[in-house]
């Protein structure tokens, strides 16, 4: 007797002990469960209008799933109401559509935070953001979208979808197709598989870079970026999406960066890369690193062969570290002229204003 | 020679000023009853500041280098019978981008209801410094152009017309040279019309792009509807299309109102009980509208704003400005190529720190001498005094060979090397030397992941490491600033390096000839720096790697042109600043520890005082370290204020043997090595110990407000501390081997 109840007792105890981490296992599990929804709403929301039949293969390959656990899962969204099962495809419900959105929403606008303002490089954002997408409110995501100043794409050049949006769209044809010879400009890279993405960026390709395609073979494609000769072989370059350059944004293919620019040549900025955006994007802009202006680079760190240097700008000397210098694009300006052309460089910047 | 140049630099702005006394009354804090509430904006280090100081007789920290005031300070003054507040703001570039420290600056601007913002300008650099301007006149009419540093400006042979620059602006615009007063009394005229509304301002609007004028077109009148005290609302519209947080908040909860400089805040806005926040519809309704107006714009619209404000102030300069010879004067450039130099860069940044502290040790050891010697006669007619009025022997003790011995000694030991070492500091900081050390170091700070404004906040804490804490507001990336808080400790602060000194001459250069002693000393005290330099970038590079993971972001620094350092200011600063700061820090901090160790060495327990037996139980521990158990209770003594380690040691050994006074430092060599048996190992390990432990408590304080976190509040006290456990029991055990 006294033995079952010393039994008891101490499996009551343990039973205490153990509560609080019973309840955070089940909390854990239940986290679990909402990330795995919502990353399934993610991929449907992505398939946009396609309808595929083998719903449950594609989810069970996406997310890592048995094809059991995957009809476990599109049972459990349409027991909450999230999607209709039709026949023999899925359709989302309005309410998925919207949780979707807000997902995706949330995840490319936490890549642009990572990317622009926490400075983390661009192969690690896709992953830190799968998993911060799941913990935003669309408050946060609100804050979120005015603090990066609404931007219209991720760093990967995925766009953002507003709140409110019906759907996203995917812009952009595979380099493969773009015809030789016309100025592209990069508007998305897959992120997935790794390796890959990796590799064009390695070749410094990200969004918003501007490429000309030289020569196409089988092997691969020859192409111009930023003044660089880059060779892509076709199953690289199939994963990078481009569209035509914007009217008003400045074409730098062809130019030269401000770090290229040696010691005491006055050049004109011609504008900034796209890739720097947020707070750094318009603090060079108050900087006076704006299209038109003067600079010159009048002062090279020795010890970090040049890095930072200091360049003269519209009366002030600013020192800028090569990362920075690199995404300012600049044309030379004749020497004889220099100062007329300063003059006439704000003209067109003013001229330009007035057109745009 | 000189007079000549002088005179004509003055009649150059205001002929009649030599004569006029400048009729502002300084009211230094007294901020009763203000009637005009006037703030001061301007870009960075364009002298607000001292023409804050100027105007209140207040004592702003001043420097040549942007970022200095991170803070904002009120004072008063009055004028022409009219009382005025004045709030200095820190310097900022743009109303536009909004970081950190700008912040502060710009709320001010926009909530603070000023009724008249002076814009500081920097006469040599205008053209940057009409970006802001044309900004706040979006904002408000009520505005004066104080166009500074035309002292400078003359000397670079640039001639600003500032009655041309006034009609471009359309408001006016006062020459003035802050540092001397010149045109002040012209500058507050100025500033009274504005405020009593008695010129007539006609504010420049800056062009805009068509489709944002379209959206800025269709948004305004409906801001100007539902927000009809609002001054501002072409800016309102732009700042709504731009994704202002805090002006979205505004127009959001209905507070809008806030903005117009004088109306009360209109009760637009019903509070709605269910979740405590303010509703406020048409609002709402408003800040959906910019939302949808804003696609319809390019996407860069924010670039076209900044090119198009450019374009217009460069346009302004060009009229106004007329600059004779080269833009920099050549000399600017040769130094600033000396001491960036790839070989002779570094060496002579050394040099410097070098050269400024055997000044410091030349020049201090015989007022140190002098003032201890000074001080003890005292205590000795103290203690004389009370015994003949007849007072316990314990009541004589604890006040004059516990609390007043304290003080005394750090009076005199810290004194002196303060008042010397800082104005040579400040002298490097106001001819704007810092900024090009920061430039020259950038390259290792990018390497270990940080940023290379860290260099600036390090500089600061050579004077106070609380003081440095608080500069890292000037670092953006909110990564790298705790980076730089948590690793400023390594920079050895005032309190710290009279025991550097000290360790220095005592022991390394006791070994040279007398001759050498002071070179030698200041070289190992540099010796002691660099290691704190060496371990500031080893654990920049280990937090990179692990606490605070990731990569170095960007780096803007801004090198100001070198300027004649105010030398006049900088000995008032430094001495009587420091002087009260001192004895302040001396009586709150020292004064309570004498008594402490008074106590401590003079209850008895078992033969032995208390001292003795914490000494006794903390000695093993402290052999360990290459130390021994006095030292170690010494530092947990002085946890409030690092000034009183060296102090509590000579007390403590001292009052355990028979030596009474140790007034030279040959006496202090006889007390720590005939009688305490410090070797060469002690004096190293301490050295290192003084460079690496855990910052002081004030430091601690600073760092959990700075970060508002208990968590790094203690790793910025916890992890100095272990790496200085574990640095000085490496050398120990190094030492132990070899010896
Ligand atoms: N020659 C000269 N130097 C000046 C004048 N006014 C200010 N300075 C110097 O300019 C430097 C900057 O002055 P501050 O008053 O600290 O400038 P600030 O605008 O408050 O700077 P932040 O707080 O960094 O925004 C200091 O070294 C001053 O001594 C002036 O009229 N003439
Ligand atoms: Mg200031």
């Amino acid at each position: 007797m006294s033995d079952v109840t010393g039994v008891l007792v101490v499996l009551g105890a343990l039973a205490v002990l153990a509560a609080p981490g019973l309840l955070r296992l089940k909390e854990a599990y239940r986290l679990r469960q909402r990330e795995t929804v919502e990353d399934a709403l993610k991929v449907l929301i992505e398939l946009g209008e396609q309808r595929p039949a083998n719903m449950a293969d594609i989810l069970a390959g996406r997310l890592h799933l048995s094809r059991r656990a995957a009809l476990r899962l599109i049972q459990l969204l349409s027991e909450r109401g999230l999607l209709r099962v039709e026949d023999d495809h899925v359709r989302l419900t309005p309410l998925g559509r919207a949780l979707g959105l807000h997902v995706v929403r949330a995840h490319r606008l936490w890549e642009c935070y990572l990317s622009d303002d926490a400075a983390v490089p661009l192969k690690d954002v896709h992953r830190l953001a799968e998993k911060a997408e799941h913990h935003l409110s669309p408050h946060d995501v609100r804050r979120l979208e005015a603090r990066m100043g609404y931007p219209r794409y991720d760093p990967h050049g995925d766009p953002i979808p507003r709140e409110g949006d019906e759907e996203v769209d995917r812009p952009g044809t595979p380099l493969t197709a773009w015809p030789v010879g016309t100025p592209a400009r990069i508007v998305h890279v897959e992120d997935e598989p790794e390796s890959l993405f990796a590799q064009v960026l390695a070749e410094g390709l990200t969004p918003g870079t501007q490429v000309i395609v030289v020569e196409r073979s089988p092997q691969g494609l020859h192409l111009q970026a930023d003044g660089n000769d880059i060779w892509l072989a076709t199953v690289v370059a199939s994963h990078v999406h481009v569209a035509p350059v914007p009217q008003d944004l400045p074409q730098t293919t062809g130019n030269m960066t401000l770090a290229e620019v040696p010691e005491g040549m006055p050049v004109k900025v011609v504008g900034l890369s796209p890739e720097v955006r947020g707070l750094l994007r318009r603090r060079l802009l108050d900087l006076g690193f704006t299209r038109g202006a003067v600079v010159e680079p009048v002062l090279r760190s020795s010890f970090g062969r040049g890095d930072p240097t200091a360049y003269r700008v519209r009366g002030t000397l600013i020192a800028l570290r090569r990362e920075q210098a690199q995404h300012i694009f600049v044309e030379p300006v004749n020497q004889a002229h220099q100062e007329e052309h300063h003059e006439n460089a704000d003209e067109n910047a003013r001229a330009h204003t007035v057109n745009t | 020679m000189k007079t000549p140049t002088k005179t004509r630099a003055r009649t150059l702005l205001t002929p009649e000023c030599e004569a006029c006394p400048l009729f502002v009354n300084q009211l230094g804090i007294d901020l009763s009853n203000w009637d005009y509430l006037v703030a001061l904006a301007g870009n960075p280090n364009t002298g607000k500041s001292t023409l804050f100081n100027r105007l209140t007789g207040l004592k702003q920290h001043v420097g040549n280098w942007p970022g200095k005031t991170v803070t904002r300070a009120e004072g008063g003054f009055e004028f022409n019978g009219k009382r005025y507040k004045l709030v200095d703001l820190p310097g900022t570039y743009s109303l536009l981008s909004a970081s950190v420290e700008e912040e502060v600056a710009r709320d001010f601007i926009l909530f603070g209801h000023p009724d008249v913002v002076v814009i500081v300008v920097d006469a040599t650099a205008l053209e940057r410094n009409l970006n802001l301007v044309l900004q706040v006149l979006e904002i408000t009419d009520k505005v004066v152009v104080a166009l500074n540093l035309m002292d400078e400006a003359k000397r670079k042979g640039i001639r600003v017309e500032h009655r041309r620059l006034a009609r471009e602006l359309g408001v006016p615009v006062v020459p003035i040279v802050a540092r001397t007063g010149e045109g002040i009394s012209y500058l507050m005229q100025a500033v009274e019309d504005v405020a009593a509304g008695r010129v007539p301002l006609r504010p420049r609007r800056v062009p805009l792009s068509p489709s944002l004028r379209q959206a800025v077109d269709k948004l305004a009148p409906r801001v100007q509807a539902i927000f009809p005290d609002v001054s501002a609302p072409r800016w309102v519209a732009i700042r709504l299309l731009d994704g202002d947080l805090s002006v979205e908040e505004a127009v959001r909860t209905g507070q809008l109102g806030a903005l117009a400089p004088t109306s009360p805040r209109p009760a637009l806005a019903t509070p709605t009980p269910d979740d405590g926040h303010v509703h406020f519809p048409e609002g709402e309704a408003l800040v959906q509208q910019a939302h949808e107006l804003r696609r319809s714009l390019a996407a860069d619209f924010r670039d076209r704003l900044v090119e198009a404000l450019y374009a217009e102030a460069s346009r302004i300069t060009r009229a106004v400005v007329q600059a004779e010879g080269s833009r920099a004067s050549s000399w600017e450039e040769r130094i600033d190529r000396l001491v960036t130099h790839p070989v002779w860069g570094l060496p002579l940044m050394l040099l410097g720190l070098a050269v400024a502290f055997w000044i410091t040790i030349v020049g201090a050891n015989y007022p140190s001498e002098l003032l201890a010697r000074f001080l003890f006669t005292v205590e000795d007619m103290g203690v004389a005094l009370f015994q003949r009025v007849g007072l316990p022997w314990w009541i004589t003790g604890f006040f004059w060979q516990g609390v007043y011995r304290g003080l005394a000694w750090v009076v005199s030991v810290m004194l002196p090397p303060m008042a010397i070492f800082f104005p040579i500091f400040t002298i490097l900081e106001d001819l704007g030397y810092l900024p090009r050390v920061a430039f020259n170091l950038d390259w290792l700070f990018k390497r270990v992941g940080a940023h290379g404004k860290q260099a600036l906040t390090m500089t600061m804490g050579f004077g106070c490491n609380a003081a440095g804490v608080i500069a890292t507001r000037i670092i953006e990336s909110p990564r790298e600033r705790l980076i730089a808080i948590l690793t400023n400790n390594f920079v050895p602060c005032n309190g710290r390096w009279p025991t550097l000194i000290m360790l220095g001459t005592v022991f390394v250069a006791a070994a040279f000839p007398p001759g050498l002693s002071a070179l030698i000393a200041a070289g190992s005290v540099v010796a002691a720096v660099v290691v704190g330099i060496v371990f500031t970038f080893l654990t920049s590079w280990l937090l990179s790697r692990t606490l605070l993971r990731g990569e170095a972001s960007a780096f803007t620094l801004e090198l100001p042109p070198y300027r004649r350092p105010d030398i006049k200011r900088i000995l008032y600063t430094s001495l009587i600043d420091r002087t009260i700061f001192v004895l302040w820090r001396a009586v709150i901090m020292a004064a309570p520890a004498g008594g402490v160790i008074w106590i401590l060495a003079n209850i008895y327990v078992g033969g032995a005082s208390l001292a003795q037996h914490i000494a006794t139980f903390l000695d093993p521990f402290g052999r360990l370290l290459g130390l021994d158990g006095v030292i170690l209770l010494a530092y947990i003594i002085a946890i409030p204020a690092n000034e009183i380690v060296v102090p509590t040691m000579i007390m403590i050994y001292s009052g355990a043997g028979a030596m009474v006074e140790a007034e030279s430092l040959a006496e202090l060599r006889t007390l720590f090595v005939d009688q305490a048996g410090w070797t060469l190992l002690t004096a190293i390990s301490l050295m290192l110990f003084a460079v690496l432990h855990n910052p002081c408590s004030t430091t601690i304080l600073t760092i959990w407000k700075e970060t508002r976190s208990l968590k790094w509040a203690t790793v910025g006290a916890l992890m100095p501390l272990s790496i200085a456990f574990l640095v000085t029991f490496l050398v120990a055990r190094a030492w132990y081997l070899f010896f």
